[in-house]
C-alpha cells in the first residue's frame, strides 16, 4: 500500500522529470523538490498562519494574566488555557498538524530517491517492479548519477588539496539552522516550556539532518538542501521571515537601543 | 528541564538512526543476493559480511573470510572464483578485490585500485584475473594481484567477462548499452557494438557458429556476430533479461523477470515458453535432459528440453542465484530463507542445507 500510494508516483514522477529535462539527475531532483514544495505549500501556509495565530494570543493581554495566576496550578492553568484558545478561535494543532501530515510525503520523497539510486542489484531488481508502463526503462537506465562533482549514488565529499570535505553535509547544517531561526517568530515569553522546546528543536534538527546528509547518497543531501531554500524562500515571498533572527547581536544591540 | 532536553536529543538521535540504518549497514543486508561458486569438494559462497567455504558433502563449514566478526565496509556478494593455483578471488562492496588461500581462507593480496563495487565475478584464465566494476572499469590483473592494463566503459559492469578461449578475446557487458570484444592482451578494444537499445547486465553466452548471445533491460535477447558485433537478430521478451543464455545443442534457454522460461533456437525463433510462479534472474542449469531454473518465488523447476515439467520443489526464501551442480547434487542459494546454502538431488529432495554460524 505505501509503495502503491506514495513510493510508485514519487520514483514515476521524478523519473519523468529526468527523462524531461535530458538525464541529469541532480537538477531533476531539484526541480522535482520544488514540485513537491508547491504542492505542499497549502500546509505550509496553514501551518505558518497557525503559528501566527498562536503567537498572538500568547502575546495577549488574556493570555499573560492567565499564566501569571495559575502559575501554581498546571491542571487549572491548562483548563484555562483551553478555554482561551476556544474563545480566540486557535486550533493548537494548527501549527503542527500540517507538519504531520507532511511527514510521510517526506519519508516517501526518502523512498522514492532511494530507489532511484539503485546502486546494487536487489534496488535495481526492485526498481524495476515500480516503473509505470509510460516510462522508458530501458532508455533511461541506468541513470546518469554524476552532478557537478558528486556521485548521487554515494555520500557527497569535494575533494580540496587532499583533504575530503563534506560540502554539502555543512550546507544542510547551515540552511537547516537559517530555516529554522527565520521561520520561527519570536516567542513572547523565553522562559516559557513551549519555548525552550522550539529552542532545542532548533538547536537539534542542524545537527540531525547535517548527519543524515553526511552518511546518505549525495542525491538525498540535495534534496534536503533544496527543500531548506525553497522552504525559506516560500516564507519570504510570504513576508514573513525574520532575517533579524540570524543575527542574535544585532537584534539584542537593537534592543537595546530601543 | 535537563531531562527534557536529553529526551528531546534522544527523540533527534533515533530518528537520524532509523534514516541511517535504512541505507548504510542496514542496506547491506539487502544489497544483493549470495553468490556461489562450486568445484567437486567445497562451495564458496559469498553473503553480507562473509566469504563461507563450504563442504559440498555434508554443508559443514571448512572456513570463513573474515574469520571473527564481521568488519566494518566488507560485504561481499559477487560469486567468488577459482584460479588453476589455488588462489580465490572474490570482490567485495569496499571497493577491494581479494585473493583468499581456497584451503583456508588468509588472505593472500589485495588490488585496492577500484572506487566502486564488485558486483559481478571476474573472469581468471590461466594468466590472468579480470575484475568488472561498478565504476566501469575492466582491471586486469596478473596472478599476483598487479595491474596489467585497465578498460573503461560509460556505465557499471555488473556482468562477468567472457572468452570463447580460441582466440584471445574477452566479450564484456557494460551497463551503457553496448558489448565490448576487447583484446584479453593488451585490453585494447577489437569492437563496440551498437547501441543495444538498454543496459546489459548478463553475461554474454557463446553459440555455435561466431554467434554471441546476450539479453538486456530492453526486453529482449540479442544474436551477435562474434567477429563484428553485428546484431543478428533480436527476439523480444515478456520483460527485462537478467540472466545469461544457456545452449545445448541448437537451442538457448533463458528467463526473464516477468517469469518466463524460454527456449529459442539460434535463429532466434521460439522452440517454447513456460509461464512460472515468479521472476527469474539466475541463468538455468542443463544437463544431457532436464533444464533446471529457480525463480523468486522459491520454486526450483526442472523440465525437459522441450519443456514438459519433470519435478518442481519449494525452498525457503527468494532465488536469484543460479542453481549450480557438482556430482550429482544441485545447489541453491536462497535469500532472506531459513538457509543460506541448499543441496537438492536431481529430483528435488533435500540432502543438506547450510546455515550460517552466529
Amino acid at each position: 500500500m505505501w509503495n502503491t500510494l506514495i513510493i510508485e508516483p514519487m520514483l514515476n514522477l521524478l523519473l519523468w522529470i529526468y527523462h524531461l529535462i535530458g538525464g541529469n539527475l541532480g537538477l531533476a531532483i531539484i526541480l522535482f523538490t520544488i514540485l513537491i514544495r508547491l504542492a505542499t505549500y497549502p500546509l505550509t501556509a496553514s501551518q505558518m498562519k497557525g503559528s501566527r495565530k498562536m503567537q498572538e494570543m500568547q502575546n495577549s493581554e488574556k493570555f499573560k494574566t492567565i499564566q501569571k495566576k495559575f502559575k501554581d496550578d498546571k491542571e487549572k492553568l491548562a483548563q484555562e488555557q483551553m478555554k482561551l484558545y476556544k474563545e480566540m478561535g486557535v486550533n493548537p494543532m494548527a501549527s503542527c498538524l500540517p507538519t504531520l501530515i507532511q511527514l510521510p510525503i517526506l519519508f516517501g520523497l526518502y523512498g522514492a530517491l532511494n530507489q532511484a539510486m539503485a546502486s546494487t542489484p536487489h534496488q535495481l531488481l526492485g526498481l524495476s517492479k515500480l516503473i509505470y508502463p509510460f516510462i522508458n526503462a530501458a532508455e533511461l537506465f541506468p541513470l546518469n548519477k554524476h552532478f557537478l562533482w558528486m556521485n548521487l549514488g554515494q555520500p557527497e565529499r569535494l575533494n580540496l588539496f587532499g583533504i575530503a570535505i563534506p560540502t554539502l553535509t555543512i550546507l544542510v547544517v547551515i540552511t537547516t539552522w537559517m530555516q529554522s531561526k527565520v521561520m520561527t517568530p519570536p516567542p513572547s515569553n523565553p522562559n516559557d516550556q513551549s519555548a525552550q522546546m522550539t529552542k532545542m528543536m532548533n538547536l537539534y534538527m542542524p545537527f540531525m539532518m547535517g548527519m543524515i546528509a553526511y552518511s546518505l547518497s549525495s542525491g538525498l543531501a540535495i534534496y534536503f538542501l533544496a527543500s531548506n531554500v525553497v522552504g525559506i524562500a516560500q516564507y519570504a515571498a510570504m513576508g514573513k521571515v525574520n532575517w533579524k533572527n540570524l543575527l542574535p547581536s544585532l537584534k539584542s544591540n537593537k534592543e537595546k537601543t530601543n | 528541564m535537563k531531562i527534557s532536553r536529553l529526551l528531546m536529543f534522544s527523540f533527534f538521535l533515533i530518528l537520524a538512526a532509523s534514516f541511517l540504518s535504512g541505507c548504510s549497514g542496514g542496506a547491506y543486508l539487502a544489497s544483493s543476493w549470495p553468490g556461489l561458486m562450486v568445484d567437486q569438494k567445497t562451495g564458496y559462497l559469498a553473503d553480507n559480511s562473509f566469504v563461507y567455504a563450504v563442504n559440498l558433502e555434508n554443508g559443514s563449514l571448512k572456513w570463513k573470510f573474515p574469520p571473527d566478526k564481521p568488519e566494518k565496509g566488507k560485504a561481499f556478494f559477487a560469486p567468488p572464483v577459482v584460479t588453476e593455483d589455488g588462489q580465490l578471488i572474490v570482490g567485495g562492496y569496499d571497493h577491494i578485490l581479494y585473493s583468499l588461500d581456497s584451503n583456508n581462507g588468509t588472505i593472500l593480496w589485495t588490488f585496492p585500485g577500484a572506487n566502486d563495487r564488485y558486483i559481478a565475478s571476474p573472469l581468471v584464465t590461466s594468466q590472468r584475473i579480470y575484475a568488472p566494476n561498478a565504476n566501469g572499469s575492466l582491471y586486469a590483473l596478473d596472478l599476483k594481484g598487479s595491474l596489467q592494463w585497465t578498460f573503461q566503459a560509460d556505465q557499471p559492469l555488473w556482468a562477468q567477462p567472457v572468452t570463447d578461449g580460441k582466440c584471445q578475446c574477452l566479450y564484456v557487458s557494460s551497463m551503457d548499452h553496448h558489448l565490448y570484444a576487447l583484446d584479453a592482451e593488451t585490453g585494447s578494444l577489437t569492437w563496440k557494438s551498437p547501441d543495444l537499445g538498454a543496459a546489459l547486465v548478463a553475461a554474454p553466452t557463446f553459440g555455435e557458429d561466431g554467434v554471441i548471445f546476450v539479453g538486456t533491460f530492453g526486453n529482449e535477447m540479442l544474436a551477435l556476430d562474434a567477429a563484428t558485433g553485428n546484431i543478428k537478430w533480436r527476439a523480444p521478451t515478456t520483460d527485462w533479461v537478467w540472466s545469461s543464455a544457456a545452449q545445448k545443442g541448437g537451442v538457448i534457454f533463458f528467463g526473464d523477470l516477468k517469469g518466463t522460461l524460454y527456449a529459442l533456437d539460434t535463429a532466434g525463433n521460439e522452440r517454447w515458453s513456460k509461464k512460472t510462479d515468479g521472476t527469474i534472474v539466475g541463468t538455468p542449469l542443463l544437463t544431457d535432459n532436464l533444464v533446471y531454473f529457480a525463480t523468486e518465488n522459491g520454486t526450483v523447476y526442472a523440465t525437459d528440453l522441450d519443456g514438459n515439467p519433470a519435478w518442481n520443489t519449494p525452498v525457503s526464501g527468494k532465488i536469484y542465484s543460479p542453481i549450480l551442480s557438482s556430482g550429482d547434487a544441485l545447489f541453491v542459494t536462497p535469500s532472506e530463507g531459513d538457509a543460506l546454502l541448499v543441496a537438492l538431488t536431481t529430483t528435488g529432495s533435500l540432502k543438506w542445507s547450510f546455515v550460517p554460524p552466529k
